[in-house]
């Protein structure tokens, strides 16, 4: 690196400038002075984005520009120099906007936004994750190495012994999808297969029935072919020629049958034309008449026949009636007679009660009474022998005279009442005989205009129907003999219809499972062609399967390799930084291990006792200070195994949990790491400070940037030398 | 980076891998030096892409070609009462 502008970003309002050619840049102050977000600057301008924003306020991440900044822009420059090449790395972000303008100012040329990103990437041959976990050292970061999730370790491991690229493009194979799109497409390609299959199946079975209907039909193998079926449409044609002739019915057009298809089409209009035929012949016959005025003439001499029935039994029973009682005057007379018997019967009858009544009456009298004298006259009399002779007339007339009476009168009443019977019934069969002649008058009259003459006597009635039945009878036979001929050739029409039908449909049929076979035999073609590029996706499938193998091969084979070689560095400094009292040394294992369909790298880092042959999870028994010291010594030891071109590494406030004795060793330790790779160091622990600037050696002259105070224009800087 | 991809292709040519598989392997390892994971991604959706295209394509022609099959009638599955 050769310099950092820094504008509004985060901390720091107004501009500042920071020269970093030197091997080693320190950044010292107390907490909240703005030294994270210095060196925040160096990874958001290279790579548009922060590790470690705990709770960012929006998408727009304006939290980025500083909150005083007037313009309301955050603005960092970076200025490196490759080889001989000097490169500015710009960004800016303005507030209440989430993309950043990124522009690199090479040699090369200007390069802006999307094509500056991937230049950026060319350059420096790193992406932010690697950045965050390999070159700008968090204190969250060292520590995630050791307490982090494993599949977040791994990754950091992989990292540091320079194999993310590999994990980095074995996560990026979408092999899951590719196996999918071939799975799909295998499962499209069987469907289609089944669907012409099945398709074929169908048509051969209908091609099948159709020539075995045809057969049943009485039609030969030789036969069912276009010109037989044509020859028959003309042969059809010409018949109803003829008896359309016959009827002087006007022939529908008929072509001649090009096609197949023509065979149908003649059919059916064949088909359509006889049954018009047999409508209009019969409709014009006028047999429907004749045979309607057939029917209506029976019905009409049934009805006349029970007419006539009815007719003769009212004059029996009227001559019945006649005979017993005579005529209707007769009867009338007599009822007469018996009405005044009966009168003068109850006259009597009243006058015999009257006495009855004054008998009772005096009976009563002297039954309660005891005097000897009449109550009428005063005279003396013998109650008792009077009360005696009251009650035995009183039953004289009870028994004799009353009772004379009463059947009398029965006698009578029963003779009335079968007089007026005969009478009413004398009335009611005068009635209907009545209506009996007035409808036999009307059934003459109906016969009468149904056969066209008057009929003036009834006596010839029947015979005359009879006559005019058997004419009618003949006319109908002539036109039933007419129509069976007419009726047989029609069937014969049809039977030969049936057959051009049956070819058509064989005809049809065949052309269409020919058609198919042919179909099949290019889409044998076409499948091939479908099967063959399935079998492209296949080996795409295969090819990037064997690649991701050996990818995962070389991933734990170059991990071994990394480990076997900085794995004396790695217990060097950790002897160097930890000097833990028993467990002495540390040791790094690594395996493979599946996840999400991927073989991955699995590492986990031990603490052993070499003598006692005693090991331990480091995170299983270390303090967080020991912890630490692990993760330095791993980090410090591993980060210069790392292929990316920075050639630098930012320490964020690594002293953290440290005592001065491992203060000390760390410095110790950098010492040795300053010759390879330029150092960013950041610390607000005064004690490291001092040690760094004592103890941290490099050949030219270092710099350090001392925060002192922070306000809302930002930090206040001293530069030293 | 260049290391990697000489180490990858090694185990592949152990492996008795076809010339297309290394040829693939370098476009791989090139396409991550362009523009890093991403394009790796993007290029290999996109032959999938035109592979399932002409399939499709294909597949359609085919249909086209070939007379429909009337599908059986689903038999609906009535509620008991």
């Amino acid at each position: 690196m050769e310099s950092l502008e820094i504008e509004g970003f985060r901390g720091i309002n107004q501009r500042l400038t920071f020269k970093l050619d030197r091997p080693i840049v320190f950044f010292f102050g107390k907490n909240g002075f703005g030294k994270s977000s210095v060196l925040g600057a160096i990874e958001w301008c290279l790579f548009g984005n922060l590790a470690y924003i705990v709770n960012p306020e929006s998408r727009m991440q304006d939290e980025i520009v500083n909150i005083f900044n007037l313009e309301g822009k955050a603005r960092v420059k970076l200025v490196m120099v490759f080889g001989n090449k000097r490169y500015e790395f710009t960004r800016v972000k303005n507030i209440g906007k989430r993309n950043t303008k990124f522009t690199i100012t090479s040699p090369d040329g200007e390069f802006q936004d999307k094509q500056a990103e991937n230049k950026c990437f060319t350059l420096l041959n790193i992406t932010f994750d690697d950045f965050y976990r390999a070159v700008y050292l968090h204190q969250e970061s060292v520590r995630g190495l050791l307490i982090d999730k494993p599949a977040i370790r791994d990754e950091t491991m992989d990292r540091l012994f320079g194999l993310e690229r590999l994990r980095n493009i074995l996560k990026a194979i979408p092999i899951r999808d590719v196996r999918d799109a071939v799975k799909k497409l295998q499962t499209k390609r069987d469907r289609i297969g089944e669907r012409i299959k099945g398709a074929s199946e169908k048509v051969e079975n209908d091609y099948r029935k159709n020539l075995e209907n045809a057969r049943e039909l009485g039609l030969k193998e030789e036969n069912i072919s276009f010109e037989f079926g044509s020859k028959k449409v003309k042969s059809i044609i010409d018949r109803l020629g003829e008896i359309a002739g016959q009827y002087d019915i006007n022939l529908l057009k008929f072509s001649v049958p090009t096609s197949v298809e023509d065979l149908n089409k003649g059919s059916i209009r064949a088909k359509k034309f006889m049954n018009e035929c047999r409508k209009t012949i019969i409709s014009d016959s006028g047999v429907g008449d004749t045979t309607a005025k057939k029917i209506r003439l029976i019905e009409l001499m049934e009805k006349y026949s029970k007419n006539e029935e009815g007719i003769k039994d009212a004059k029996k029973r009227l001559s019945e009636i006649e005979t017993k009682y005579g005529d209707k005057i007769k009867i009338e007379k007599f009822i007469g007679g018996i009405k005044a018997k009966i009168d003068k019967l109850e006259e009597k009858r009243k006058n015999i009660n009257v006495r009855q009544r004054v008998i009772n009456d005096a009976i009563d009298y002297f039954e309660k009474i005891t005097e000897n004298s009449c109550p009428v006259c005063g005279s003396a009399i013998d109650g008792k022998k009077i009360l005696e002779k009251l009650k035995s007339q009183i039953e004289k007339l009870k028994t004799k005279t009353i009772d004379e009476i009463d059947k009398e009168n029965e006698k009578l009443e029963k003779q009335k009442k079968e007089l007026e019977d005969a009478s009413s019934d004398f009335l009611t069969i005068k009635g209907e005989l009545d209506t009996l002649k007035i409808k036999k008058e009307n059934q003459i009259q109906s016969i009468s205009e149904l056969i066209g003459k008057t009929l003036e006597k009834a006596e010839n009635l029947t015979e005359i129907v009879s006559r005019e039945i058997k004419k009618l009878d003949a006319d109908i036979k002539k036109f039933e003999d007419a129509h069976k001929s007419r009726e047989e050739e029609f069937q014969r029409i049809e039977g030969d219809i049936d057959i051009v039908k049956a070819i058509h449909k064989v005809l049809t049929k065949k052309q269409e499972y020919e058609g198919i076979k042919t179909l099949m035999a290019s889409d044998v073609e076409g499948m091939k062609t479908l099967r063959d590029e399935i079998k492209k996706l296949n080996l795409f499938e295969d090819m990037l399967t064997q690649l991701m193998k050996a990818m995962t091969s070389a991933q734990i084979n170059l991990a071994d390799e990394e480990i076997k070689k900085t794995s004396p560095n790695i217990s060097k400094y950790y002897g160097i930084l930890c000097n833990h009292p028993y467990f002495r040394g540390i040791r790094i294992d690594v395996q493979s291990k599946k996840a999400g369909g991927k073989v991955k790298n699995s590492y986990f880092i031990k603490a052993f006792n070499p003598t006692e042959r005693k090991d331990t999870a480091v995170s299983a028994r270390f303090s967080t200070g020991q912890m630490n010291c692990v993760a330095l010594s791993i980090y410090m030891s591993l980060s210069t195994v790392l292929s990316h071109k920075l050639g630098f590494l930012i320490l964020d406030d690594s002293s953290q949990s440290l005592d001065t004795e491992h203060k000390y060793s760390l410095v110790e330790i950098l010492n040795k790491v300053v010759s390879d790779n330029q150092l960013l160091i950041s610390t607000q622990d005064t004690e490291f400070q001092k040690i760094l600037k004592s103890q941290l050696s490099s050949k030219e002259k270092k710099c350090i940037y001392t925060f002192e105070n922070w306000d809302k224009k930002g930090p206040s800087i001293k530069f030293a030398e | 980076m260049a290391h990697l991809k000489e180490i990858v292709k090694e185990e592949l040519e152990k492996n008795d891998n076809s010339k297309e598989t290394l040829s693939l392997c370098e476009e791989i390892f090139d396409w991550y030096d362009e523009d890093g994971p991403k394009l790796i991604k993007t290029n290999i959706q996109k032959r999938i892409k035109e592979i399932k295209s002409q399939v499709n394509r294909d597949i359609r022609i085919i249909k086209e070609k070939s007379p429909a099959v009337k599908k059986k009638a689903k038999k609906r599955k009535r509620k008991k009462k």
